[in-house]
């Protein structure tokens, strides 16, 4: 049983170092290539857990190369574009200036319900909302509404921002500085700390603060 | 860049590792079955004293094997050279040559199964 524990505790470490080493990406993102190792990962990972009599190697040495297989390919597909076509395909029009093309989704073996239900998740309810809609090689879809159909942006209604609108960056989490946020906008942790002295807190006090790029400060206080 | 170096080290290091135990398991395999091939020649022409010995090199080469060939072949593959070689001393010291005889040629025959079935060769690869 110690054996079956232990297996599992390196094979868990080696799986998150595996991952690790081939990129951040969520499953639904994934590419054919990299869906099919994920799967294969997970299945040969499991063989030497559930049989304590294979060693350890016939699962490491696999999955390790898997791996390195996937970062060669990604790293060849990416200088060679063609490789890359043929071996992730290419994204497909499914609708044109709002009319649906019937033969791609019969190419696509794609149905009006799976149209559909990809369309809601969009929050489209109706297709003829639709300008332009693409199946990327994800197998996600992508569209881009008809002009009276969009969203209204600032830009549209030419707004500009009455204030310092920039992203608001985490300074101080549980009681402790970021420094890496503070360096993002060119300050540092004196500046922060000169700046909770005028407020009379310490960086102890504070639960969380979030400071934009002029140096705005807004804060919750531990047990706020 | 720096996943690409990692992933070279690696992929360097599965092939180091895996050219490395494919040569030992044949250095090991071959050498463990010269010696029981002279031990079975030896029982064969009632040199009872050198199949002795023999077999007792044998099992001691057996041993220090089996510590590497645990980290590369399934458990089980090793398991019929293993309980094989405990009934070698007692057959010898009963001066069965026969049976001896026998369990060695088996002992062989399984030795060359381990390196038939671990050798890079296209009857493994398909």
């Amino acid at each position: 049983m110690a054996v079956v524990f232990i297996r599992t505790v390196l094979l868990y470490f080696l799986i998150v170092v595996a991952l690790r080493i081939m990129g951040r990406r969520q499953i639904g993102e994934l590419q054919p290539s990299e869906f099919v190792i994920t799967i294969l990962i997970s299945n040969i990972a499991a063989l030497p857990i559930e049989n304590p009599t294979t060693p350890l190697s016939s699962g490491v040495i696999p999955i390790l190369t898997l791996v390195c297989l996937e970062v060669f390919s990604s790293m060849v597909l990416l200088k060679w574009i063609g490789l890359r076509k043929w071996i992730t395909g290419s994204p497909k029009v499914l609708i044109k200036d709002g009319i649906l093309d019937q033969k791609m989704m019969k190419q696509l073996r794609f149905n009006m319900s799976d149209l559909a239900e990809e369309l809601r998740d969009k929050d489209v309810f109706d297709i003829n909302e639709v300008d332009f809609a693409v199946v990327e090689t994800t197998g996600k879809l992508s569209i881009y509404k008809k002009f009276p159909h969009r969203t209204v942006t600032a830009d549209m209604l030419s707004l500009s921002p009455a204030q310092d609108e920039s992203v608001r960056i985490t300074a101080i989490s549980d009681g402790h500085i970021h420094k890496e946020g503070l360096q993002l906008y060119g300050r540092d942790k004196q500046w922060l700390e000169e700046e909770l002295r005028k407020r009379e807190l310490a960086v102890g006090d504070i639960f969380l603060l979030t400071m934009n790029r002029s140096g705005e400060l807004s804060y919750i206080l531990k047990g706020q | 860049m720096k996943r690409l170096i990692t992933c070279i080290v690696i992929f360097l290091g599965i092939i180091g590792i895996c050219t490395w135990g494919t040569l030992s398991l044949r250095h090991h395999s071959h050498a463990l079955i010269q010696t029981l091939q002279a031990a079975h020649d030896a029982a064969a022409e009632d040199r009872m004293e050198d199949a002795l010995r023999l077999t007792e090199d044998f099992l001691a080469d057996w041993e220090d094997a089996e510590q590497l060939f645990i980290y590369i072949l399934r458990h089980e593959q090793m398991d019929e050279v293993t309980f094989s070689s405990a009934r070698l001393l007692p057959f010898l010291r009963q001066g069965d040559s026969a049976e001896f005889c026998a369990e060695v040629s088996e002992i062989i025959r399984a030795l060359e199964h381990l390196w038939e079935t671990e050798k890079p060769a296209p009857e493994n690869f398909f």
